[in-house]
């Protein structure tokens, strides 16, 4: 602590801290924070006006994930400080202890499960997950849950039939929604349950000499480290994975049908639909993939061209020395076509069209342009060129 | 026998008066403080495609980065759920900037931002498809036949298969907090999903957003990453260089890009519910995914307090490669910690380096 800040010297015992530990918290606080927005009545109403003014636009994230974490903190040093100034003092023993922690967070944490409400209060943009679909909203179900299902099985008729059943079908598929959220909570009452456990057997340790907590954060840190295990133990158990597994697929189910009825009501205004611009999207990735597929066509006809030029030069140099007149390379050639020299003649052929069509691909397109076909010596080579160019035309396109 | 607790009231309220004076001042620091950066060697676009664009780093980061002097490059394939950037993050905090130090010549594949259009990109197009053609790039660049792949968490399974498909185009594979079984009974995550109808799944989101992602993370361990954590923040809030370190962090865990729908259909049934990269059985893209084939060197790196891919997930790789050659290399630390921790600065990439130089 600094040497300006001085906490009040009055406070001698608990009843007299809980009344007083907001003005203790904001003693340490009024030489950065004006004191304006200060409620006596409940101070942690008015922390985010005392420790987050002049947030609005200039507010990040990591202000706000910040204070939000030393809100509950500060939530949580209340209602502990609170059971402490009813009993008068601390406890001594362990199972005082527990018993302690479990009033201040409520009769059995019912309506206020630490967990949940911790995922709740932390539910901002930047984390929000499936807890909070639709959080806050009435299920109208829950009065005429019984009622409310056997309607939903009624069978429909008439001219707005299929309207009838895609209600039902919402309807039903939000009730399960909810049946599932409940299973889902009852799996974080059982961690909540579960964390008083480990706390205890957590404080028991701290009860040999020297091992005392001496500071409230020291045991905020242990009740943290004891809901940690608590929640690792539940989350990895076959009724966690079966609850979580059922909470996604059920708010999928519902998503998926409330989706549909907003694609149904906004095609009547003429407005693009998920499902029409999901088709252009699939349709789009096909035809990036045939891209790089001709162009990786395109690259290996590239490669193989390359070792084949090589192979053939020094076969035409040779041959040219090899025949010395034309003559001889007639009376030669023409009697003996047999089958072998044939194959020669087309893989010679295959091979200059590939090496054309190389050249033609790496010629500029301006350049391309000028060979006049039929013009040339080499207009059958120009012709395969020309063909590999309007290919690459086409894959320019495509990009 | 004394209590577990000894609380003095008067103790107590000097407690929150120092919380509530680092609380306010913490407050006020965070507003005035400027956007961190992050990145810090330089870097430039050799290749692109679509929105993945394959980075080199250069030389010319400060006077202590000598010329790359080793003949085969480096390419990071880093996972597709955060970015690159965390290999790079600060001038004291950087894997790239250790290997460029010891005269790699280091490639590194960003995937950028898939938004709604890339909704089906699949994993044949993420490993037949860029990876390929990414490891071709780098080949020809460097005129080598084959390159040292270095893959990172997701990006590591996506190397194993890259390299059970093309083996002949790596020459060293390293792998980095590599999921490999996605079985273990430890793994929360895997734990999770294993109920979930990800069709149902993909079919209604589309991309997976980030910030569900993100939150999924979170719930691994609410209490300490939701709350603990930013309570802890008081403690580094009179200490400028850890707060920025801290709010750099802050900035790549939450940085994070969305999910294209069907590559991540495809990862939750294949890897997480059909655990075929251990079990067998997988292809990508019709091809038939054969670990055996991985018969060059393998260096596989994990951490030992690893919540996200635990150890043995990691350290299931020596069974199902072929490679005579491999090194483990276990690190005390947990996932974010192996990239960034100080420990990590001293341990991690000299290991690689070493490693990579023994097999040239």
């Amino acid at each position: 602590m600094s040497a300006k800040t001085k906490a009040p010297e009055s406070i001698q015992d608990w009843q007299a801290l809980h009344q007083q530990w907001w003005s203790s918290l904001l003693e340490g606080a009024k030489q950065y924070t004006p004191p304006a927005g200060f409620n006596a009545a409940d101070p942690l109403k008015g922390f985010g006006e005392v420790f987050g003014h002049q947030q609005g636009g200039q507010n990040n994230a990591a202000v706000e994930r910040f204070l939000g974490g030393s809100k509950q903190f500060l939530e949580w040093v209340q209602g502990l400080s609170a059971q402490i100034a009813a009993r008068g003092g601390i406890p001594g023993k362990v199972d005082d202890w527990s018993a302690l922690f479990k009033q201040s967070a409520g009769p059995m944490f019912e309506g206020n499960n630490p967990f949940l409400h911790l995922f709740q209060g932390l539910g901002s943009d930047g984390a929000r997950g499936l807890e909070q679909f639709m959080a806050g909203m009435p299920n109208p179900a829950d009065a005429f849950k019984g009622e409310m299902k056997s309607m939903l099985a009624m069978p429909v008729f008439g001219h707005t039939r299929e309207q009838q059943e895609r209600a039902q079908q919402l309807g039903t598929a939000y009730m399960e929604y909810q049946e599932a959220m409940a299973a889902y909570n009852a799996q974080m009452l059982r961690a909540s349950k579960l964390s008083y456990e480990k706390l205890e057997l957590k404080l028991a340790e701290r009860e040999e000499p020297g091992r005392q907590l001496v500071s409230l954060r020291a045991v905020y840190d242990l009740w943290i480290d004891a809901a940690e295990d608590a929640y690792a133990e539940v989350a990895l158990s076959a009724e966690f994975r079966s609850a979580y597994g059922n909470l996604v697929n059920r708010q999928m189910r519902m998503r998926q049908l409330m989706q549909a009825e907003v694609e149904r009501q906004t095609a009547q205004f003429g407005m693009p639909t998920r499902t029409e611009l999901n088709s252009v999207h699939q349709r789009m990735q096909d035809m990036r993939r045939r891209m790089r597929e001709l162009e990786d066509r395109f690259e290996t006809a590239d490669s193989t061209a390359a070792p084949a030029a090589r192979t053939v030069a020094p076969t035409s140099a040779a041959r040219r020395k090899a025949v010395p007149s034309k003559q001889k390379r007639k009376v030669v050639a023409l009697p003996v076509k047999t089958a072998a020299t044939k194959v020669a003649k087309k893989t010679q052929k295959k091979v200059a069209k590939k090496i054309a069509m190389k050249v033609a691909i790496k010629v500029k397109p301006a350049a391309t342009k000028s060979v006049k076909p039929g013009k040339s010596r080499t207009s059958k080579s120009s012709n395969s060129a020309n063909k590999s160019t309007s290919a690459r035309r086409q894959l320019n396109r495509l990009a | 026998m004394l209590g577990p607790i000894r609380l003095q009231p008067d103790q107590v309220a000097q407690e929150l008066a120092k919380f509530g004076e680092k609380l306010a001042r913490g407050a006020q620091t965070l507003r005035a403080l400027p956007e961190v950066h992050y990145g810090v060697s330089a870097k430039e676009a050799v290749y692109s495609e679509d929105k993945m664009v394959l980075y080199r780093f250069t030389s010319e980061h400060g006077a202590s980065v000598p010329r790359a002097t080793e003949k085969i490059p480096l390419l990071i394939v880093y996972a597709l759920v955060n970015r690159p950037y965390m290999v790079d993050l600060q001038d004291d905090r950087s894997i790239v900037k250790s290997l460029l130090a010891a005269g790699h010549d280091v490639y590194l594949i960003d995937w950028g931002y898939p938004d709604p259009s890339d909704r089906y990109l699949g994993l044949d197009d993420y490993i037949n498809g860029y990876i390929r053609r990414c490891v071709n790039v780098v080949r020809k660049r460097c005129a080598v036949p084959a390159i040292n792949l270095l893959g990172i968490c997701q990006g590591g399974a996506f190397s194993i298969c890259y390299t059970s498909l093309y083996p002949e185009t790596v020459h060293n594979l390293i792998t980095m907090v590599t999921p490999v079984d996605f079985q273990t009974p430890d793994n929360m995550l895997s734990h999770w999903i294993q109920e979930m109808d990800v069709d149902a799944f993909i079919d209604t989101l589309g991309n997976v957003p980030a910030e569900l992602m993100n939150w999924c993370y979170l719930t691994l361990k609410p209490f300490r990453l939701l709350q603990q954590k930013y309570v802890g923040l008081t403690d580094i809030l009179d200490n400028p260089v850890e707060l920025e370190n801290f709010l750099r962090m802050e900035k790549w865990i939450f940085d994070s890009p969305d999910q294209a729908g069907e590559a991540f259909r495809q990862f939750i049934k294949d890897f997480y519910q059909g655990n075929k990269l251990l079990k067998g059985g997988l292809q990508i893209g019709g091809k038939k995914i054969d670990p055996k084939r991985i018969t060059m060197p393998v260096l596989n790196i994990f951490a030992e307090q690893d919540h996200l891919v635990p150890p043995n997930a990691s350290r299931a790789l020596k069974g199902i490669i072929g490679s005579r050659d491999y090194t483990e290399l276990s690190f005390k630390g947990g996932h974010i910690g192996i990239y960034v921790s100080g420990r990590a600065q001293r341990e991690v990439p000299p290991a690689i380096s070493a490693w990579m130089k023994h097999r040239r």
